[in-house]
């Protein structure tokens, strides 16, 4: 593989060997508020050429975990309990010095956010030839080229020796992510500790950056710890999985056997509550009421006592012990699942709205708002002086009708165009050609007062509820504001509306003298949501409304939004990138690529047949939770989305789509009815 | 929220925690600090029965005795002198860095929020003035209105606006797309009353960093005009017209010069940490709502309690990471408060070393 490292320096690694053992691993930070112990007891290990997947929520202790093995821990934690051997040799007590020759060298790194790992000051190429000195002292400049290269071309990154003189903004999320992975194995190391390294990807760069992995692992005898919130993830990457909650591993086993037999209720609780592909779509979610513990000062008990709907007096007063199900399969339950009981209807959480329809009384009506050709450019000023100024095609020439009633769901990948569609509705942005229809009327371009009568007819949901609440204002001013802004009501009055809100989101009335800030985001979302409603809109655009979420969360999020659509007789149109959300909330969904729209039909047809090679290819690159599939799955989609300044001619996903032909390069296929309600822009539309 | 969210916080809270009873001391030593030189603005005589201007027999004594500083070439107490002086340097300083601050946030809401083509116009005329230099300014103003404090005032508010205004104009920018200014957009909300209620309270906090590093640079600038004789005219107590009388004998009469020297520097120090312990009050990222005018109330923990800590996100955002969209910070109680933009360019930092005193 390596013609540069130096021969015989260290022994080779058998595939199967254990390469991580970690031993009832404790660790504390320390806080004014009491000890923090994200890692309290936490035992597993790793075998070369083995992927675990760490899977937990947020507040889990599982990024901890993945980050004591390297003590890469907070200012004021340590390691106080347990054992972390790493081919034998013991890491909790090594000096400084030797855990600095470890890091990168052995055990490697891959980190979230690529954009944030790297130096945006430094190109690619100086960043591999730093970290490759670091371990070589003595390597000359042209020799970590060389390293640098090989290492680019082994994670698949196209014209590698152009990319050693890029910066980190000058490449796409997907080969900053590679960047990232090259420089954790320019060392060959013998684990690879990769933490959520695909969360901040879109889906068909994840499903390659996941392919990537697991071939590399493979090729070099690696380990790799995997941790993410993703089940899906888990289950086409992983070889054993490991649940953590509370800072606990509350199940291990193989995947395969997890997936078929949970027995811990809290992983039982994760399957119900996800919004897989296959979920009938008229039940509501079973969300996991409650929130994740903070993990300082707890009495003994089982962590998930508080949220799980079957425990009994024992769970909360004592630490569950270990049960070994069967060999490699534990967990932490004091009354697990009983096995062979079927996951899907008798323990399913739908107590009394069990069959109930969910959707809005009558079917989707007329038309309440219309798009008629619109188009979004933007004009990018040009650092270069002499160069022709560029335009940015945001959405180009994208037409669809959202009916009265209905829940429309606008996927795409980022550079899509979904989100400047949603604030083109709601008026944030005037599109450059075409307009904007509601009831009628054309609201694209509207005078100020008239823009009035808008803001009580279309509403938005940011996608950051963080930054869409202004952090100086009360819940109850935040909540009446647009009142105020429209001059509506008097100051009893608008408490009044403010107070009718917070109820019906499922908010405590006591939050209403509260700040922003002092909320999780879930509860943030709740808050933008009574924000958005108090002017009784007739659509709400919500855009990514629960991505920012916990699985959890979201689903308590979810089944909020489907309840106030009945009360409020709403309608939604829901801008994701997630198809599983969409398949459940959605009636329609368009899907978008590259500002234009490539498809439009109900959801259920969608999935079921897309009809686009681009849905087609989206639908598979979707990690589903479900380890057998993993094996039958198509191939998702190759390459990378292309430019919005310089689109493609013709049909813009012709440079990514397997059946393209010179037809696809000329002429520009357009949205066409084919059988019904389903239509497509294709000239060779799949067929079911 | 994550590990990492509340170890961070949890480090804050600790340097917090350690610094309570030190901050307690710190509010009531301020509050002290400050009701003093309220007092001194208002009503100096309450420091001392005599008068400044009074001619007495004592000629150049040196400080001790009944003179505590001293006396100048009149026989003039120069501890009466030194605390009347006080009243025209606060005001000039205060009541130009008032105008400033009010000239300057309206001129830039006005620049960020403004059509292209005013407010292009707008921000380059205040280049322009920022290129003047305070002096010249003064020298103007004086030549046209006369000396004394109130054209110290204005000069000070001219040449401090544009500095002001930049730093407005800056802020505002960032924080129109911030998304909840967006939001008001759609709920129908004017431009007034989008900045009035959105834009000036996020403001506060670059505001009041402004200010409180505007009135050190005031006071210097206000003494060092009447130092050069542009303010108060003699006989009437002024510490910049003292320092500047007394310059000539400083080998054989030190405390001429020296005292109101002194007291020059103590007020811009006092300045300085008055505007540092100002800001910490105003911060509405930390969970201390209620306790934000408490002065003497002490900090609550910064770590919010565990039944509104609700952790409910992944650590980042999920893949809709286009070039131009941030993740943003997932912690809710780990919020850092807006941007706090360095050191104003002030205008009277130019002054070269002729011109300082």
């Amino acid at each position: 593989m390596s013609t540069t490292l130096p021969v015989a320096r260290r022994r080779e690694v058998t595939p199967g060997e254990t390469v991580l053992a970690i031993s009832d691993l404790r660790v504390e930070i320390g806080t004014p508020n009491g000890v923090v112990r994200p890692v309290d007891g936490v035992t597993f290990s790793v075998r070369a050429g083995e992927t675990v997947g760490i899977v937990g929520e947020s507040g889990s202790g599982k990024t901890m975990t993945g980050m004591s093995v390297l003590q890469l821990l907070p200012a004021g934690g340590s390691i106080v309990a347990g054992s972390i051997r790493f081919c034998g040799q013991e890491l909790t007590d090594l000096s400084p010095a030797a855990l600095r020759r470890l890091r990168g060298e052995d055990i490697a790194v891959v980190f979230q956010d690529p954009m944030t790992s790297l130096n945006p000051t430094r190109t690619i190429g100086s960043q591999l030839r730093e970290a490759y000195r670091i371990h070589r002292p003595g390597s000359t400049s042209a020799e970590a080229d060389a390293r640098a290269v090989e290492v680019l071309s082994l994670v698949r990154m196209p014209r590698p020796q152009e990319r050693l003189r890029d910066f980190p903004h000058q490449l796409s999320g997907g080969m900053r992510q590679r960047a990232m992975i090259a420089i954790a194995l320019l060392c060959e190391p013998r684990l690879l500790i990769a933490d959520e390294p695909t969360t901040a990807l879109d889906v068909s760069i994840q499903a390659q950056i996941l392919e990537l992995l697991d071939d590399l692992k493979v090729r070099l005898g690696m380990g790799i710890i995997l941790v993410t919130h993703d089940l899906g993830v888990i289950a086409g990457h992983a070889d054993k999985v490991a649940v953590m909650y509370g800072g606990r591993i509350v199940e291990e086993a193989p995947t395969a056997e997890l997936f078929a037999n949970p027995r811990h209720r809290y992983t039982q609780a994760l399957f119900e509550s996800m919004p897989t592909m296959e979920l009938d779509s008229r039940r509501p979610l079973a969300s996991i009421p409650g929130v994740p513990p903070t993990l300082v000062d707890l009495p003994p008990m089982c962590r998930f006592a508080p949220r799980c709907r079957f425990a009994r007096d024992d769970c909360r007063t004592a630490d569950p012990a270990p049960v070994e199900v069967r060999a490699g399969h534990t967990h932490l339950c004091l009354h697990p699942r009983p096995p062979g009981d079927d996951l899907d209807d008798s323990e399913r959480l739908a107590p009394a709205i069990s069959a109930e329809d969910l959707r809005p009384a009558g079917r989707p009506g007329r038309p309440l708002v219309r798009l008629d050709v619109v188009e979004k450019q933007y004009r990018i000023k040009d650092p270069g002086a002499f160069r022709p100024r560029r335009t940015l095609h945001a959405v180009s020439g994208v037409s669809l009708d959202v009916l009265e009633g209905e829940t429309l769901g606008i996927v795409g990948e980022s550079g899509s165009g979904k989100t400047t569609v949603g604030r083109m509705m709601v008026g944030l942005e005037a599109p450059t050609r075409g307009a904007v229809r509601f009831d009628g009327h054309d609201i694209s371009r509207l005078s100020r007062a008239e823009e009035r009568g808008r803001a009580g007819n279309l509403q938005l949901m940011f996608q950051d509820s963080s930054a869409a609440l202004d952090p100086r204002m009360t819940v109850a001013d935040l909540i009446a504001e647009p009142l105020v802004a429209q001059h509506l009501g008097s100051r009893s009055e608008r408490r009044a509306k403010a107070v009718e809100l917070v109820d019906a989101v499922g908010l405590p009335r006591a939050a209403l003298e509260k700040r922003a800030h002092e909320f999780s985001g879930g509860q943030r979302q709740r808050i933008a949501m009574a924000r958005a409603l108090v002017l009784r809109p007739k659509v709400v655009v919500a855009d990514e409304p629960v991505s920012a979420l916990d699985v959890s969360i979201q689903a308590q999020i979810l089944n909020l939004m489907r309840s106030l659509q009945r009360a409020y007789s709403l309608t939604y149109v829901v801008i994701s990138h997630d198809l599983s959300l969409l398949r459940y909330l959605a009636d329609r969904i368009g899907v978008m690529y590259l500002g234009k729209l490539v498809e439009l039909g109900p959801s259920a047809e969608v999935y079921a047949a897309p009809r686009h090679p681009y849905t087609a290819g989206l639908i598979a690159s979707v990690p589903v939770p479900d380890p057998a599939a993993h094996r039958q799955q198509q191939a998702g989609l190759s390459g990378e989305i292309a430019s919005a300044v310089d689109p493609p001619s013709g049909c813009r996903f012709r440079t990514r789509c397997p059946l393209a032909t010179d037809l696809c390069a000329e002429q520009e296929p357009a949205l066409v009815a084919r059988g019904g309600r389903h239509d497509v822009a294709c000239h060779y539309p799949l067929t079911a | 929220m994550s590990t990492l969210a509340i170890a961070r916080a949890g480090r804050v809270a600790r340097r917090q925690s350690r610094s309570r009873s030190r901050q307690r001391l710190t509010s009531v030593v301020m509050v002290v600090v400050l009701l003093v030189f309220l007092v001194l603005l208002v009503h100096p005589g309450s420091f001392t029965s005599v008068s400044p201007l009074d001619n007495g027999d004592d000629f150049l004594a040196s400080p001790g005795g009944a003179h505590l500083f001293g006396t100048d070439q009149l026989g003039r107490d120069i501890f009466s002198r030194v605390v009347h002086g006080a009243q025209p340097v606060l005001a000039a300083s205060l009541g130009g860095v008032l105008l400033a601050t009010v000239a300057g946030v309206v001129i830039g809401l006005v620049g960020g929020t403004a059509p292209r083509v005013v407010s292009v116009v707008v921000m380059r005329v205040v280049d322009v003035l920022l290129a003047l230099p305070v002096l010249l300014i003064a020298l103007i103003l004086i030549a046209t209105i006369g000396a004394g404090v109130k054209s110290i005032v204005l000069a000070l508010g001219v040449a401090y606006t544009p500095g002001f205004a930049r730093v407005v104009e800056a802020s505002v920018r960032s924080l129109r797309s911030v998304e909840y200014v967006q939001a008001a957009k759609i709920f129908g909300s004017s431009g007034v009353r989008t900045a009035v209620r959105h834009l000036l309270p996020n403001l506060m906090t670059e505001i009041v960093v402004m200010v409180s590093s505007a009135v050190g640079w005031a006071v210097l600038t206000a003494t060092t005009l009447s130092f050069l004789g542009l303010g108060v005219q003699l006989p009437e107590p002024d510490w910049g017209s003292d320092l500047a009388a007394g310059a000539t004998s400083l080998s054989t009469a030190w405390w001429l010069s020296t005292f109101p020297g002194l007291a020059i520097t103590v007020t811009i120090l006092v300045a300085n940490y008055a505007g540092d312990w100002v800001m910490t009050l105003i911060d509405p990222g930390r969970a201390r709502s209620r306790t934000r005018f408490r002065l003497l109330g002490g900090l609550r923990s910064s770590l919010p309690p565990a039944a509104a800590v609700a952790p409910g996100e992944p650590a980042s955002l999920t893949a809709t990471s286009a070039a131009d969209h941030v993740p943003a910070s997932s912690n809710p109680a780990d919020h850092v408060p807006a941007d706090v933009p360095g050191p104003v360019p002030m205008p009277g930092q130019g002054l070269t070393s002729q011109e300082r005193a």
